[in-house]
């Protein structure tokens, strides 16, 4: 239970599904209500698949590179808070809603192409970024495949992006209600816990050097 | 017991700054008769101190439950304030806070009901209530269930800062903002100094009790 609980918190603020939320409002503007449904199932499945291989490549991927858990974990950490770091002084949203302009500029023909738009840069990297994919390493490092933890880190994964899917879809249906304020506000708060919850590995990874 | 306060109330202090908000307030509402000012101030501060009391019950067993210890809070709570901390003296963070609030104004229509949401936002978030406050709030009352008595200390610590901001402002109101701008650059700075002190104070017990040094 303990394993579930932190899984899906580190899960929950690296995606932070309600600061992707307004990028992908902004990003699906123009399109059919379908499309946009469309569009918020597709980026959301392939970011699933991503991860879904992190997690299960993960573990033999750092074996195979003589890398031990606790170096990861502080690597990982570190990595981590800077991330949460970004979060809590806003500068994350600003360098996400960069990289959706940028995407979209390079977009010739957009009502072509909101199959691409789900891939990138909706799965990845906004969903699936560098952050989560840390995490899942993380999370799966010193679980090999099969071991109760995998199987509950794969339940955690699932759980968050079902929640993300299911707030992706109601913010396709009324996606100029969004405030910006609120998310505004639950970005700086998940930065400070992500930034916690990452001083919390390093910590680990250092008790695991020393033990 | 009085050590810890005195630690909160500091700490508290310098994040939400009572001092230097007053002439982004004053900035920000100056166009309005000083009857309405008084009100925005006091609305904001009051919706400041209500999100930063929920954040300090929520936040604490949040943290709890997600299996964070305490000293890995601290030593993120003070890396936090220490960038606030740098910030403020380097005068940044006033500029981030001067470009908020530019952006603010810019995005409102006018209408009668405008100074009402102004008091919301940027006043009492993030101004009052920003992530520093926050980030502090968590750590002066970290370690402490919502029913010990330091956990009330540090509740009434930020009672006390909000009470102070208010005070503060109601005065520069009543004398008609007289006083100079470079005065309140000043106090920041000094303000940053002594925040960076107690930020690298909290890493530092929180390295000490997380490596067993």
């Amino acid at each position: 239970m303990d394993h579930f609980i932190n899984a899906f918190a580190t899960l929950f603020v690296t995606i932070n599904v309600l600061g992707v939320l307004p990028v992908f409002v902004g990003l699906v503007q123009g399109y059919s209500p379908k499309q946009q449904r469309q569009i918020a199932l597709r980026s959301n499945l392939i970011c699933f698949l991503v991860l879904l291989a992190f997690a299960v490549g993960g573990e033999p991927f750092l074996r195979l590179l003589g890398i031990s858990l606790p170096a990861f974990q502080i690597g990982g950490g570190i990595l981590l808070f800077f991330v949460g770091f970004e979060m809590v002084f806003d500068r994350r949203n600003q360098r996400r809603e960069k990289t959706a302009k940028a995407s979209i500029e390079n977009h010739d023909e957009p009502q072509q192409d909101w199959q691409s738009l789900a891939i990138f840069p909706l799965a990845v990297p906004l969903l699936a970024g560098a952050g989560t994919m840390t995490v899942l390493i993380l999370l799966s490092a010193g679980n090999p495949i099969g071991s109760p933890n995998f199987f509950i880190t794969l339940l955690a994964l699932a759980a968050v992006m079902i929640i993300s899917t299911g707030l992706h879809l109601m913010a396709a249906i009324n996606g100029n209600r969004l405030n910006q304020q609120l998310t505004n506000i639950t970005t700086r708060l998940m930065g400070v816990i992500l930034a916690a919850l990452s001083a919390q590995y390093v910590i680990d990874g250092y008790i695991g050097i020393s033990l | 017991m009085i050590d810890q306060f005195i630690s909160a109330f500091a700490t508290l202090f310098v994040t939400i700054d009572p001092i230097g908000n007053v002439p982004i307030f004053m900035a920000l509402i100056a166009s309005y008769p000083a009857a309405i000012q008084r009100a925005i101030a006091f609305r904001a501060a009051l919706i400041g101190l209500v999100i930063l009391l929920v954040f300090a019950f929520v936040g604490n067993s949040l943290l709890a439950f997600l299996g964070i210890s305490m000293p890995a809070l601290e030593i993120t709570g003070g890396l936090l304030l220490l960038m606030v901390a740098i910030e403020m003296v380097f005068e940044r963070r006033s500029a981030r806070r001067q470009q908020r609030v530019d952006e603010a104004t810019q995005d409102q229509v006018s209408d009668d009901g405008e100074w009402q949401s102004l008091a919301i936002f940027p006043l009492a978030i993030p101004m009052l209530a920003g992530a520093g406050a926050m980030t502090s709030l968590l750590v002066v009352s970290a370690g402490n269930s919502p029913s010990s008595p330091s956990f009330y200390l540090s509740i009434l610590a930020l009672l006390l800062v909000i009470g102070l901001f208010a005070m503060i402002i109601w005065l520069t109101i009543t004398l008609g903002n007289r006083v100079n701008k470079q005065v309140y650059l000043v106090l920041t700075r000094i303000m940053g100094v002594i925040l960076a002190a107690l930020s690298t104070q909290f890493i530092l017990s929180g390295i000490k009790a997380a490596f067993n040094l």
